[in-house]
């Protein structure tokens, strides 16, 4: 894509360089833009190119476990062992087929009720007469912001059966006994992954139904079509592409999704790519994991891909709509009531309920038997007793909890202020510099993170810093990496968010800069950032409740001095120890409920971008 | 030909191994020098498998001022984390313990990441087959059944569970993860003659093979019948003792979680007489990284495991520490470990390593 085309004579450019020598330098170093522009191509290359390049490179490598299985060939060596063994060996079918089968069926099907349940809920909030609008907007998109395990946590205090021993949950305590395929599995997993991501279609439809222009639905009204005809043939093909996009957003989201499939797949053995993968790690056979994150890096590309091609425009996260003229309102009638009742109860049941079921097992002494004498604070602020939980002391008692609590703050907020700074600088020079090689490439390598799974980018990060190589030290176990490879992996959204701001802010305000005889810095201080600073405060929002609740990517790189809320959950929940797992996602979901709500009273805006504002 | 190959080098491996000692640290220790050092290093950093090390590691602490960080993982990750942090010269553990010897013997201690250390006050002490790479501690796992449903044990031979009336009624620790599981089928593929005497005494023919022998035969039938992976021995032991079960399972799970059948209220008991074995005899091995940065708080703590720390373990039952000075557990059903190493099979670093590979894909190609 135009890589060279803008300056065909690269080749020559070498040579010119030379030529012109020192003049050429200092109009390079007279150009700000141009220098910071080599210098983000730098960082992102080597935050995104170099760790692709690492991840094939360690596919086909031996790893040192291995030369207990490769006999006659050293670590470091190049063997097809990995790649033979993944895709053409008896255990491929275990270890790549069925995890295959399984991701996409998933995938699609979550998609599928996600899409439904998201149009569904934007047509009501967009285009009806809905009472409590507003509330609903707001609380619809809460299923996102919550880290997506808790609804697989909640899942499993209701569900969870004998099968897989432990404490059973609610409903067997009542004597229901639940088949498998209801307690784990392929069926709890696409239920909630679609309350998870709805909130994307939510969204994305919603403001496609706000921006499409209601005139042409009165006009198939004047020529005589019922509501229905004009849902089918007038509004749905309207909004069809913000379907599509949200469809693309979900599913390959979905194919990257760890911590669902972990929490309720693991136990019956039921895989998909990224818990195949994981437990490839964990079994200590990182070669096969490496051969599997290329394979999900290439399923996210295509669908990346198709998208581009049916959607014909990449990275279309928001519809900015045109002025269209004010919608007139779907009136419901007398259903009003009933309709916004039965949202509501929806989101009470996916919001509330969850929580509350999470809440009350962590006050429960024996788990599992719901009487008032069994109720406790032990598991909250409870001293250390032998016998319970490995003598562990409650969470708010225990100062792992609050290192933990701690690390994940700090992690939000490197990873926002960071991603924010490069989505900032990224948007300037990317605009600045429209039309040349060096724009598309900063353009194109930001958006590559977007393609690689989550749980591979953690893989493929902890491959590459694992030993120092060249100058880089080794970052194995240190703060820095985790915040590093959380950066690298906002890189496309940061970069987006700093696009599309600039386009916005245009050119002439910083040439009336450049024409008032001010400098670069200048012109950037008192200026673009003044003018971005609500911008810049935005994007600061969805990286910090993204880095707080990431779980797939730094499982893999945490080490126990360096552990966050998200993993401590995780760790726990290993362990069997569901009352603590409990507890600190929920301390985790006030933490990011109260800093998303700290953040959007300081930046005056909503993350459901007011779609039910009246 | 490549099979014979194959062979040869694994012969070449397992020569090497019972041939090549690892080397020793020091001989004569002052220990107030170490003590004094240890003391100016700081902090203290252990990987290892139980969660039982909280209590030695808060003992050291008290006995010494030195700060501990204690953190419990398997035993993938304390070698993975072992290695890495050895390559990337980070500060990382500086005492592991690990009940993998797989690992320990073909990769930690040959490709210098730990190194054994025997203290020089235990050198006389521990049995000279444990010290080499040191051993603190066996401990027993074993099948038991729910003796509210069933008066004795509902099993008489290991072949029982492969039989349909145990399908999906056998729970264990994931042999995946769970590196001891693995290596107690690789004493099994070289139990052949124990395996299909047991298989005739059990169902009074002699065997059918679908696989080289018994061993592999007994471990792909397992694998076939369904049985249900489980994340820790907690749950295995909780899950077969649990009261009220209309059709318990049967389980694989260490001993020391019959301390628990009290407090728990379990209906668990061991299945003792099991053909021809009751479950396996495995070892805890400890070991100082090669690049500690605490090397001297390091030796004074593996010599305070040995001495005071192991029992954080032994006061319970299920657990025989290798110093001869710490007594067996009084309410110890057998007496002792030497008791136990004849019912259950005591696993052995070199036949782990020379099938370990092949072990691991086999289970998973059968156990879906």
């Amino acid at each position: 894509m135009g890589l060279h085309s803008a300056q065909p004579a690269a080749g020559n450019r070498l040579a010119v360089l030379c030529e012109r020598g020192w003049n050429r330098s200092k109009r390079i170093l007279s150009n700000p833009p141009l220098v910071l522009s080599i210098a983000l191509l730098v960082i992102s290359i080597y935050l995104v190119i170099v760790p692709l390049i690492s991840v094939l490179i360690s596919s086909v490598t031996l790893h040192s476990r291995d030369t207990l299985r490769v006999f006659g060939k050293k670590v470091g060596e190049f063997t097809t062992y990995y790649l033979k063994r993944v895709f053409a060996s008896d255990i491929s079918d275990v270890l790549f087929y069925e995890p295959l089968m399984n991701t996409l069926i998933v995938s699609f099907l979550m998609s599928v009720l996600a899409i439904c349940i998201g149009t569904i809920l934007a047509w009501f909030v967009v285009r009806t007469d809905l009472p409590f609008k507003r509330f609903i907007s707001n609380m619809a998109v809460v299923p996102f912001i919550l880290p997506s395990w808790t609804l697989s946590l909640a899942w499993l205090t209701i569900f969870k059966n004998r099968t897989i021993g432990g404490t059973t949950g609610i409903l067997e305590y009542f004597g229901v006994q639940l088949p498998d395929w209801i307690s784990y599995g392929p069926l709890p997993i696409i239920i909630t992954m679609a309350l998870h991501y709805y909130p994307f279609t939510f969204m994305l439809v919603g403001s496609a139904f706000k921006g499409f222009d209601t005139r042409l639905e009165e006009a198939a009204f004047v020529l005589g079509g019922n509501q229905r005809t004009i849902l089918r043939r007038v509004v749905l093909p309207m909004v069809s592409p913000a379907i599509a996009s949200s469809f693309i957003l979900t599913i390959s989201r979905g194919i990257g999704s760890f911590s669902t499939p972990v929490f309720l797949g693991n136990p019956i053995n039921y895989r998909v790519l990224s818990t195949r993968l994981f437990a490839s790690l964990q079994a200590g056979s990182p070669g096969d994991a490496y051969v599997i994150s290329l394979v999900m890096i290439l399923l996210a590309a295509t669908f990346i891909f198709i998208s581009n091609r049916i959607i014909g425009k990449r990275k279309s996260f928001v519809t900015i709509s045109g002025q269209a003229p004010r919608a007139k309102l779907i009136s419901l009638g007398k259903w009003r009531f009933v309709a916004s009742a039965g949202i509501l109860l929806f989101l009470f049941a996916v919001i509330v309920v969850p929580l509350f079921v999470l809440a009350a097992d962590t006050f429960m002494r024996v788990p599992g038997v719901y009487s008032p004498s069994n109720f406790t604070l032990h598991y909250w602020i409870g001293k250390s007793t032998p016998g319970i939980l490995d003598g562990r002391p409650g969470i708010l008692r225990d100062p792992d909890t609050w290192k933990a609590f701690l690390n994940s703050v700090k992690l939000g907020l490197s990873t926002s202020v960071l991603s924010a700074i490069f989505g900032i600088l990224i948007g300037y020079t990317v605009v600045n510099l429209r039309g040349t090689w060096l724009s598309s490439a900063l353009d194109q390598i930001s958006f590559l993170p977007y393609l690689i799974p989550s749980i591979a980018f953690g893989a493929i990060y902890l491959s590459l810093f694992a030993q120092q190589r060249g100058p880089i030290p080794s970052l194995y176990g240190t703060f820095m990496l985790i915040i590093l490879a959380t950066t690298a992996k906002n890189f496309p959204f940061a970069a987006k968010s700093g696009i599309s701001a600039m386009i916005q802010l245009g050119h002439e305000i910083e040439e009336a800069g450049i024409i008032a005889g001010a400098s670069w810095l200048t012109r950037m201080r008192r200026l673009v950032l003044p003018l971005q600073r609500s911008g810049l405060l935005n994007a600061l929002i969805l990286p910090f409740i993204s880095a707080m609740r990431e779980l797939s990517m730094v499982v893999i790189l945490i080490t126990p001095g360096t552990q966050l809320l998200t993993t401590l959950t995780f760790r726990y929940s290993d362990y069997g120890f569901y009352h603590m797992s409990n507890a600190v996602v929920l301390l985790l979901v006030i933490v990011i409920v109260v800093m998303t709500y700290i953040m959007q009273r300081i930046t005056g805006s909503e993350l459901s971008e007011g779609l039910g504002g009246n | 030909m490549k099979r014979f190959a194959t062979l040869l080098l694994v012969l070449s491996l397992i020569l090497m191994l019972g041939g090549v000692s690892f080397p020793v640290l020091a001989a004569d220790e002052d220990w107030n020098a170490i003590t004094d050092a240890a003391k100016n290093e700081g902090l203290l950093i252990v990987y290892n498998p139980s969660s039982r090390m909280g209590e030695a590691a808060e003992g050291f602490t008290a006995k010494y001022g030195i700060a501990v960080q204690w953190a419990k993982m398997n035993d993938v990750e304390v070698s993975d984390r072992v290695v890495r942090e050895h390559e990337a010269k980070a500060r990382g553990a500086d005492v592991i313990v690990t009940e993998d010897a797989a690992i320990l013997m073909a990769q930690l201690l040959p490709q210098g990441y730990v190194v054994n250390y025997i203290p020089s006050t235990h050198k006389a002490i521990i049995p000279v087959e444990y010290q080499d790479p040191l051993i603190y501690q066996f401990q027993p796992r074993i099948i038991g059944y729910n003796t509210e449903a069933y008066d004795e044990s509902p099993i008489e031979s290991l072949w029982d569970l492969t039989t349909p009336e145990w399908r999906g009624k056998v729970l264990m620790r994931d042999p995946q993860f769970t590196s001891t599981n693995l290596a107690w089928f690789a004493e099994i593929v070289e139990a052949t003659d124990e395996m299909e005497a047991a298989y005739e005494k059990r169902f009074g023919e002699p065997i059918t093979l679908t696989t080289p022998n018994a061993g592999w035969e007994f471990i792909k039938r397992l694998a076939n019948n369904k049985p249900i992976m489980f994340k820790s021995d907690t749950d295995v032991a909780e899950a077969v003792g649990a009261r009220g079960q209309a059709d318990p399972p049967v389980g694989l799970y260490v001993l020391s979680k019959h301390r628990d059948i009290p407090a728990k209220n379990l209906a668990l008991e061991a299945c003792y007489g099991l053909e021809p074995y009751m479950g396996y005899l495995y070892p805890a091995y400890v070991a100082i990284t090669a690049n500690a940065a605490s090397p001297n708080a390091a030796k004074l703590f593996v010599r305070y495991l040995l001495e005071e720390g192991v029992k954080a373990w032994t006061k319970d039952l299920g657990n025989f520490a290798t110093d001869p000075r710490i007594p067996t557990h009084p309410d110890d059903p057998l007496g002792g470990t030497e008791a136990w190493a004849k019912v259950t099979m005591p696993l052995n670093a070199q036949t782990t390593v020379k099938h370990y590979g092949e072990l691991f894909d086999f289970w998973m190609k059968h156990a879906k």
